[in-house]
């Protein structure tokens, strides 16, 4: 077995234990990108410098006998929007194409201190918005399941990587869906935490509402690792929350589904849906019951208006975070970024604040329904088989919106909505790709996503699937 | 509102035409879902609780 065949959670054990050194780490996973990123186009910068500074770091740390992190000498990388102070930083576009900021994000700051080691920057849709994984500056990410096929986005690369065997986990983020979809296209684990978890501090903004930061792995408990590492309250983000943080990696090492009700969301979630996708979602459902879990129906109401809701904040925050350079460097962008800006531009302030002041009565109203009938409540984090690059290259042509809307429509309302939201695998493929369910909890429930997704891991063995490069 | 103002959001802008159409089914999705949802009630002097709504909600730390 190759190192990086090794999950993120062996891997930082076995630099614990003196199995091999981070150093090794960082050489394997150099390789590896070197071997296949020209196949995926995962990765805009690798920062092979940095990586082996880190790597020696912790092992000189090692040598001398110090405590290291929970993330121990494993290499990352990350969506190409995490701000480190002097690097590059692209956001997937060409206006920040030579951005090198100030600062340095809260989250990527946490990581190193866990131990982690960073690779360099990965794909992303333009400034994080756009489902499916295209870049017109940088060209369109591709799944490691199949060339032909889209990651998803925006987190395209933080999917296709780590599927790929090219690190061991990524940071992406969710506005909308952005780490559950490429998550779900790509056959991992994709936490969606509550909104304020964790810090945003030093992270391109695209809709300060609705913007999450999360980790993509392999398994569960490699997402518990890297979120316990980044969540919790920070002074930097003012809009970070004051909740304690639970112990994310004990969840997960403590696999629980027997007793748990998981409501299952119809209605919305199975209109202009694949049959094949239901299936796999279906196959889902049968491993929660038989792990233990009990199934119950729900009324999750009518989420196309949630959908309508969420729109002008992403817009109209996007148009205001954009409206020097759509002024200034136009041309510089991507058609469809700029298509989506200008639809924000002309939102009215009323609209845009009803949406903002409904928000919570419609939140609290969806809480106590939902989560009175069930503990987790089960939707697809997609209900469609995934499209191949070609078909979905569709830029501002007439009907992207369609594109975008059919992608992202399982995943959009519980960004309004706030919700923790864990992408896994489904047990079926989806005409041989990997299918996706997502698993919501009330706000700051991360730790009981954890340990239903643990005991769904053990009872389907997602992780034991590897795409052939 | 004119034509003049929807078409040039800063001095020299042109919006593309089919921004229009774009915008104005957003629109009237948005103003639809307002009104099934407001009640006529919503005088709340601060329009954002949504932090504290969500700290409310949250199961008991460490569960």
């Amino acid at each position: 077995m190759s190192l990086t065949d090794l999950t993120l959670a062996q891997a930082a054990e076995g630099v614990v234990r003196g199995e091999f050194t981070a150093m090794e780490l960082a050489d394997a996973a150099l390789a590896r990108i070197e071997a296949v990123n020209p196949k995926l186009n995962a990765f805009v910068r690798v920062e092979e410098e940095t990586v082996r500074e880190g790597a020696a770091a912790v092992d000189a740390k090692r040598a001398a006998g110090e405590a290291l992190g929970p993330l121990a000498g494993v290499p990352l990388a990350h969506k190409d929007m995490y701000y480190r102070a002097g690097g590059l930083t692209t956001c997937g576009s060409k206006i920040r194409r030579d951005f090198r900021p100030e600062v340095t994000s809260t989250a990527l700051t946490r990581l190193a201190e866990a131990g982690a080691t960073y690779l360099g920057g990965l794909n992303m849709a333009e400034f994080a918005m756009g489902p499916t994984g295209h870049n017109e500056h940088f060209g369109p990410c591709r799944n490691p399941w199949d060339t032909t096929r889209i990651t998803g986005g925006s987190s395209s690369g933080s999917g296709s990587a780590t599927a790929g065997r090219l690190c061991y986990g990524a940071l992406g983020s969710d506005t909308g869906g952005s780490i559950r979809l490429p998550a779900g296209f790509c056959n991992l684990a994709g936490m969606k935490p509550t909104q304020t978890r964790v810090s945003r501090f030093g992270v391109m903004g695209l809709s300060f509402s609705l913007d999450n930061v999360g980790p993509l792995t392999r398994t569960v408990l490699d997402n518990a690792l890297m979120l316990a590492a980044i969540a919790g309250q920070d002074p930097l983000d003012p809009t970070s929350a004051p909740v304690p943080v639970p112990d994310y990696a004990a969840a997960a090492r403590a696999p629980k589904a027997a007793g748990v009700r998981v409501g299952v969301a119809r209605g919305f979630f199975e209109e202009d849906a694949d049959e094949i996708a239901l299936a796999a979602r279906d196959s889902a459902l049968a491993a929660l019951v038989s792990a233990g879990a009990q199934p119950v129906e729900v009324d999750v109401g009518d989420m196309a208006r949630i959908n309508h809701l969420s729109a002008p904040l992403t817009a109209s925050e996007a148009a205001t975070l954009h409206a020097h350079w759509l002024r200034e460097r136009r041309e510089d962008y991507g058609a469809q970024m700029r298509a989506r800006c200008e639809m924000g531009l002309r939102f009215s302030a009323v609209d845009y604040l009803s949406a903002v002041q409904l928000r919570s009565r419609i939140v609290t109203a969806f809480v106590e329904r939902v989560f009175s009938a069930c503990d987790v409540l089960l939707a697809p984090t997609f209900n469609v088989a995934t499209p191949t690059i070609e078909e979905t290259d569709v830029g501002s042509s007439q009907g992207f919106e369609a594109v975008i809307s059919r992608l992202s429509r399982c995943t959009r309302p519980f960004n309004y909505l706030t919700l923790p939201g864990l992408a896994l695998p489904t047990p079926e493929a989806v005409l041989g790709m990997p299918g996706s369910i997502q698993l919501l909890a009330r706000p700051f429930g991360e730790a009981a996503l954890y340990s239903l997704g643990a005991a769904y891991e053990a009872e389907t063995g997602f992780p034991d699937r590897a795409p052939d490069l | 509102m004119s034509e003049t103002e929807r078409d040039e959001p800063f001095p020299g802008y042109r919006f593309d035409p089919a921004a229009s159409a774009r915008s104005d089914r957003a629109q009237a999705g948005l103003r639809g879902a307002i009104l099934d949802h407001g009640d006529g009630s919503l005088f709340d002097t601060e329009p954002q609780h949504i932090d504290t709504a969500i700290a409310s909600l949250a199961p008991e730390a460490g569960s």
